[in-house]
C-alpha cells in the first residue's frame, strides 16, 4: 500500500465521517406506525392510526399489585400500598391522571363543574325538588353529620343538601367499571389492586416514556418496603419502551457479533487492513446518500426505512469484494475495475429499476424504502467505480487451489438441474396449499414484545374491566353539539342491548357532557326561586337546621336555571379533560364521538344495531379487522409493485445483455431461488409479513448479482476462479450476517435473517447450477 | 499521670451522683415530652367515648357514643355504636369507612379531608407517644395544675390550619379525659373518654 493511497483512504474516511455527522444531525427517525399507513387512508383507518399512535390511550399504563407468592398478603395491605403508590405518582406531576379506585375528595378545580352540577348527568327532574324529595335528602344529610365523613364534608351542606355531588361522582365511577362496593379497585378475587395512570409525556417520546416507567418502578420500590408484593405493568407505554429496549440491546450484540465474524473472514482471505477499511466506503456513503435522498424528497425518514434500507443496500459490500478479488497486482485495481464494472453496473441498474417501481407506492414507508435503496445503491456503485481505485493499492492473493476443486462433473450438474426443476411443481403446490395461512394478518405478531407480556396486558385489562378496545362505535358530526345529541339518542337505544345482556354497558362523552339540548331540558325542570324556597322551608320543618341555612342551595339552583351552559371548556378548566379526550375529539372538519362498549358479549348484535340504523354519520369499527384489512392492503400493493419491479428489472437486464437467452439464463436461478426460499420457509410454518416480502427483494437482488457475475465468466473464462471466490465470499458473509439475525427474538429481525440466509444459500447454489455451468470453461 | 487519673476519678464520681440528685429534687416538672411518653400506649388500647358536636349549621348539638381503639404503630379505629353503627379506620394515609356491617368499607385518602387528617394524625401520634411528630405538626402548649394537665395543639401544617383552629387534650395523671377540636369555622367537637369498655 503506498503512502498516497493511505492518505486518500484517510481523507475518504474523513469525508464519510462528516457525511455521517451531517446525516445524524439532520434526521430524526420516526418510530410510529406511519410506516404502515397509506397516504390516502379511509377516515376510519386514519382514526385507527391516530388512536393507535398519538391517541391519549397510547400513553396509558396499567399497574397491578399482587402478593408474591400469591395470597400471602391481605387485600387491606394491597389497598394501602396501592394508595401510597397512587399518592406518590400523583404528587410527581409526571402523570395526566392517576386512578386507583379510591374516591378523591372534591378539589378546588372541580368548582367549575360543581357550579353547574344540576346540568350534569344523571339528569334532574322537577320531582327531585319537591318538598318530599328534599325532606328525604335533608334527613340523610343530618344522619351523615354524625358520621366521620359527613362531618368532614359539611362544608358543602348549605349548597348541596340533596347530595348532588355524590350522585354525580357515583355515576362517573360506574362508567369506569370500578363501581364495586366500597369503590376499591381490586380484582374480583381480591388478590390484586389496580392503578391506571396516563403519562403526561407525548407517546412518541420514548426516552421520556422510559423515564416514566423507571420512575414508577422506583416509586414502587420505595413504598413497598418489606411487603412481599410484586408490581406488574402493562399498556402501550410499557410495550413501546420494552420494544425499543429489546431492539436496542439485541441490535447491539447482533451487530457486534456479525461485524466481528465478517471482518475476521475478510481479513483471512485478503490479509489487508486498509483493504478491509476501503470495503466500508461504498456502504457508508450509500447509507448517507439514502438518508439524504429520503429526507430531501419526503422531509422525514422512518426508523424502519433506515433499518431496512440499510439492510437492502448492505448488498453493496459485495461491490468492493468483487473488485478486490479480481485485483491481480498492487496496481491492478483499475484493470480489475475494467473487468467487473460492466457487470456490476448492470446488476446495480437492474436492482435500481426494480426499486424505481417500488418508489411509486402510495404507502410512504414503501416509497421511502424505494428511494433509499435507489440512491444508496447508485452511490455505492459510483464510490466503488471512482473512489476505490484512488484508495486501494493492494492485490488480493490468488485464489487457493481449493476453489478449483469446487467443480461437480457435468453429469452431476445435469442430474441436479433436473432434480431442481422436478421440485418446482411440488414447491408451487406447497405454497398454494397453504392459501391464506401463508400471510401474517396480525400486526401484533410482529411486535418484539414477548407473548407473555402481551398476555399479561390482556389479563390486566380483563380484570380491571377496562373498556373493550377492539370494537368502537364512531359518530362523526360537524359540531360537538351534534355529536352529543347523536350519542344521547343512540345511548337510549343501546340501553336495550344492555337490557338484553348483549352488552355490559358503554362509555361516551355525552355521559359526562350532556348536549345543550338536554341541558335545556334540565334547566326547564329546575324550580323557580320562589317555588324552591317554599319547598325547602316545608322540607326543613322540624329538623334542627338553622333557618336560612339552605339559602346558598336556592341560589345555586336558580343560577343553574339562568346561568351559562356547561361546555367542553369547563372540563378543561376543571382539569378533567382526560375523562373526555379519548371519547370526543376533532378530526379534520368534523368532531368524532366514540362509544366504547364494555363487556361486549355479542359483537354481531352491535354491528347489526349499527347497520340497521342506516346512518352515514355512524359507523361500527372493529379495530382488529381494520388492522387486518390494512395489512392485506399493504401486502396487495407491495406485491403489485414487486411484480411491476420484476418486469422493469427484466427489461433493464435485456437492454444490458441484449440476448433473450442470456436474460433467461440469469433470471432462471433468481426466480427459482425466490420460489424455493418461500417454499422452505413455508415448510417451517412461517407466516409471511410485509417484512418477509422486503427480505425476498433482497434475496432477488443478491441472486441477480451472483448470476450476473457467473454469467460474465462465459465471456471471461480466465476470471472464473476469482469470480467464484468473490461470489462465494459474498454469499458466506451475507449468510453469516443474516444467520445471526435469525437468532434474534424480535420477530421482524428473526424473519428477515431467516429469509435472507435461506435465500442467499439458494441463490448461490442455483446461480452456480444454472448460470455458471453454462460457461464454456466447464464443458 | 497520677494527676490525670485522679481527675477522671472525680468526674466519674460526680456523674454517678447525678441521677441521685434528680431524685432528690422530688417529682420532676411535667414537660410535653414526659407527658406524651407517659400517655404512649405501647401495647395498644381501647376506650369507650361519647362525643358532642356543636355545629354552626344546626340549632341543637349532635351526640354519639362508641369505642376508640389504638393499635401500634399507627392504626386508629373509631367505632360508633349510637345513634348509628359506623366504623372508621385510619391506617397510614388511608381512611376506610364502613357505615354498614354488610358492606365492604369505602376507602378515602386522608390527605383529601384535612379535618379528619389532622384529627387522626394528632391522636395517633399522641397514642404512639411520638412527641417529635406532634411538635413538628403543631405548636404544643402545656398547662398543669396538680395532677391535671391540658395540652393545646395548634396546627402548623397549612392544609390543617385552614380546617382546624386547635385541638385541646385534657387529662390527669396518665389518662386522657377529653379531646376538644375547634374547627376554623367555629364548629366544636368534644370527645369525652369514659374508660375501658
Amino acid at each position: 500500500m503506498k503512502r498516497g493511497h493511505l492518505v486518500r483512504l484517510a481523507l475518504s474516511f474523513g469525508l464519510l465521517a462528516a457525511a455521517v455527522i451531517l446525516v445524524t444531525l439532520w434526521m430524526k427517525p420516526k418510530t410510529d406506525l406511519s410506516f404502515v399507513f397509506s397516504r390516502n387512508p379511509s377516515l376510519d383507518l386514519e382514526l385507527l392510526a391516530e388512536r393507535l399512535q398519538q391517541g391519549p390511550s397510547a400513553t396509558l399504563l396499567l399497574l397491578a399489585l399482587s402478593a408474591l407468592p400469591p395470597e400471602t398478603v391481605s387485600p387491606e395491605v394491597l389497598v394501602r400500598l396501592s394508595n401510597r403508590l397512587a399518592g406518590a405518582l400523583d404528587k410527581s406531576g409526571r402523570f395526566r391522571f392517576v386512578v386507583n379506585g379510591t374516591i378523591r375528595g372534591p378539589g378546588p378545580e372541580v368548582a367549575v363543574l360543581f357550579d353547574k352540577r344540576y346540568l350534569l348527568n344523571p339528569p334532574v327532574t322537577a320531582a327531585d325538588f319537591s318538598a318530599a324529595a328534599l325532606r328525604t335528602g335533608f334527613e340523610r344529610r343530618l344522619a351523615e353529620l354524625h358520621t366521620a365523613l359527613g362531618a368532614a364534608t359539611k362544608r358543602l351542606l348549605p349548597q348541596d343538601p340533596t347530595g348532588r355531588l355524590q350522585e354525580i361522582l357515583a355515576f362517573w365511577q360506574g362508567a369506569h367499571g370500578s363501581a364495586r362496593p366500597g369503590g376499591a379497585w381490586l380484582s374480583a378475587d381480591q388478590t390484586a389492586a389496580f392503578i391506571m395512570v396516563r403519562s403526561a409525556m407525548p407517546a412518541y417520546d420514548l426516552a421520556a416514556q422510559q423515564e416514566v416507567v423507571d420512575f414508577i418502578g422506583q416509586a414502587f420500590a420505595e413504598i413497598k418496603e418489606e411487603a412481599a408484593v410484586q408490581m406488574e405493568m402493562a399498556g402501550p407505554v410499557v410495550f413501546a419502551t420494552q420494544s425499543s429496549r429489546i431492539i436496542q440491546s439485541e441490535m447491539r450484540w447482533l451487530t457486534l457479533l456479525s461485524a466481528l465474524l465478517v471482518i475476521g473472514l475478510l481479513l483471512a482471505v485478503f490479509r489487508s487492513l486498509p483493504m478491509l477499511l476501503a470495503f466500508l466506503l461504498p456502504l457508508g456513503f450509500g447509507l448517507c446518500a439514502g438518508v439524504f435522498a429520503v429526507l430531501a424528497l419526503f422531509g422525514e425518514i422512518h426508523g424502519i426505512t433506515l433499518a431496512f434500507g440499510g439492510i437492502l443496500i448492505g448488498v453493496s459490500v459485495d461491490y468492493p469484494l468483487h473488485l478486490a478479488s479480481h485485483t491481480v497486482s498492487n496496481d491492478g485495481t483499475r484493470a480489475a475495475l475494467g473487468l467487473i464494472w460492466p457487470t456490476l453496473r448492470l446488476g446495480m441498474l437492474t436492482t435500481v429499476a426494480a426499486f424505481l417501481a417500488i418508489a411509486q407506492s402510495s404507502f410512504p414507508g414503501l416509497a421511502q424504502l424505494g428511494v433509499f435503496a435507489i440512491s444508496g445503491l447508485i452511490t455505492a456503485a459510483l464510490v466503488t467505480r471512482w473512489l476505490l481505485p484512488l484508495v486501494l493499492h493492494a492485490a488480493a492473493p490468488p485464489p487457493s487451489v481449493l476453489w478449483s476443486r469446487l467443480r461437480p462433473s457435468p453429469r452431476q450438474i445435469r442430474f441436479l438441474r433436473l432434480a431442481i426443476l422436478a421440485l418446482v411443481l411440488p414447491a408451487v403446490a406447497t405454497i398454494g396449499f397453504r392459501g391464506a395461512a401463508l400471510w401474517e394478518t396480525d400486526l401484533r405478531n410482529l411486535s418484539p414484545v414477548p407473548a407473555e407480556a402481551r398476555a399479561m396486558d390482556r389479563r390486566l385489562r380483563n380484570q380491571m374491566g377496562a373498556a373493550d378496545v377492539r370494537y368502537l362505535l364512531v359518530i362523526r358530526e360537524p359540531s360537538i353539539e351534534k355529536v352529543l345529541q347523536h350519542s344521547e339518542t343512540l345511548g337510549e337505544d343501546l340501553q336495550k342491548l344492555v337490557a338484553d345482556d348483549r352488552l355490559g354497558g358503554f362509555d361516551m362523552a355525552a355521559r359526562y357532557l350532556p348536549s345543550l339540548k338536554s341541558q335545556k331540558g334540565r334547566r326547564d325542570a329546575l324550580p323557580s326561586r320562589v317555588e324552591l324556597a317554599k319547598a325547602v322551608a316545608e322540607a326543613a320543618k322540624g329538623l334542627p337546621f338553622k333557618p336560612g341555612l339552605f339559602e346558598p342551595f336556592i341560589e345555586d339552583v336558580s343560577r343553574s336555571k339562568l346561568g351559562p351552559p356547561l361546555l367542553l371548556e369547563d372540563f378543561r378548566k376543571a382539569g378533567l379533560e382526560w375523562l373526555l379526550e379519548v371519547l370526543l375529539f376533532q378530526q379534520g372538519d368534523n368532531w368524532v364521538g366514540l362509544i366504547a362498549p364494555q363487556a361486549l358479549r355479542d359483537p354481531q348484535a352491535l354491528a347489526n344495531f349499527v347497520t340497521a340504523r342506516n346512518d352515514t354519520s355512524l359507523s361500527f369499527l372493529d379495530l382488529q379487522q381494520g388492522v387486518e384489512a390494512l395489512v392485506a392492503d399493504y401486502r396487495q400493493e407491495a406485491l403489485f409493485w414487486l411484480a411491476i419491479g420484476t418486469l422493469v428489472a427484466a427489461a433493464t437486464l435485456f437492454l444490458g445483455l441484449r440476448s433473450p437467452t442470456r436474460v433467461f439464463r440469469v433470471m432462471t436461478p433468481v426466480a427459482l431461488s425466490v420460489l424455493f426460499t418461500v417454499t422452505t420457509l413455508s415448510l417451517t410454518g412461517t407466516a409471511f409479513s410485509i417484512f418477509h416480502l422486503l427480505a425476498l427483494l433482497l434475496v432477488a437482488g443478491v441472486g441477480l448479482d451472483y448470476a450476473l457475475f457467473f454469467e460474465r465468466c462465459a465471456t471471461h473464462p480466465p476470471d472464473w476462479l476469482r469470480t467464484l471466490r468473490a461470489v462465494v465470499l459474498s454469499a458466506i458473509t451475507t449468510v453469516t450476517v443474516f444467520s445471526i439475525l435469525a437468532f434474534s427474538s424480535i420477530p421482524v429481525l428473526y424473519g428477515l435473517g431467516q429469509t435472507v440466509a435461506v435465500g442467499t444459500l439458494w441463490s448461490l447454489v442455483l446461480a452456480y447450477l444454472f448460470t455458471a455451468q453454462g460457461n464454456p470453461s466447464h464443458s | 499521670m497520677f494527676r490525670i487519673r485522679r481527675r477522671s476519678l472525680v468526674i466519674a464520681l460526680c456523674l454517678s451522683v447525678l441521677p441521685l440528685l434528680d431524685a432528690w429534687a422530688g417529682e420532676p416538672s411535667l414537660t410535653v415530652a414526659r407527658l406524651v411518653a407517659r400517655l404512649a400506649q405501647s401495647g395498644g388500647s381501647s376506650v369507650r367515648f361519647s362525643e358532642e358536636r356543636r355545629l354552626q349549621h344546626l340549632t341543637a348539638p349532635l351526640f354519639a357514643e362508641g369505642t376508640l381503639t389504638f393499635e401500634p404503630p399507627g392504626t386508629l379505629e373509631r367505632l360508633v355504636l349510637q345513634p348509628k353503627w359506623e366504623k372508621m379506620v385510619a391506617e397510614g394515609g388511608l381512611l376506610t369507612i364502613q357505615t354498614n356491617k354488610r358492606d365492604l368499607p369505602a376507602r378515602f385518602l386522608l390527605s383529601d379531608y384535612p379535618t379528619l387528617d389532622a384529627m387522626t394524625t394528632t391522636l395517633r401520634s399522641l397514642f404512639a407517644g411520638d412527641v417529635h411528630v406532634l411538635q413538628r405538626l403543631h405548636e404544643v402548649m402545656l398547662a398543669c395544675e396538680g395532677d391535671a394537665w391540658l395540652l393545646t395543639l395548634i396546627p402548623r401544617v397549612a392544609a390543617w390550619s385552614e380546617a382546624i383552629r386547635e385541638v385541646q387534650v385534657a387529662g390527669s395523671g396518665r389518662s386522657v379525659r377529653s379531646i376538644t377540636v375547634t374547627e376554623a369555622g367555629g364548629d366544636i367537637l368534644v370527645i369525652t373518654i369514659l374508660g375501658k369498655p
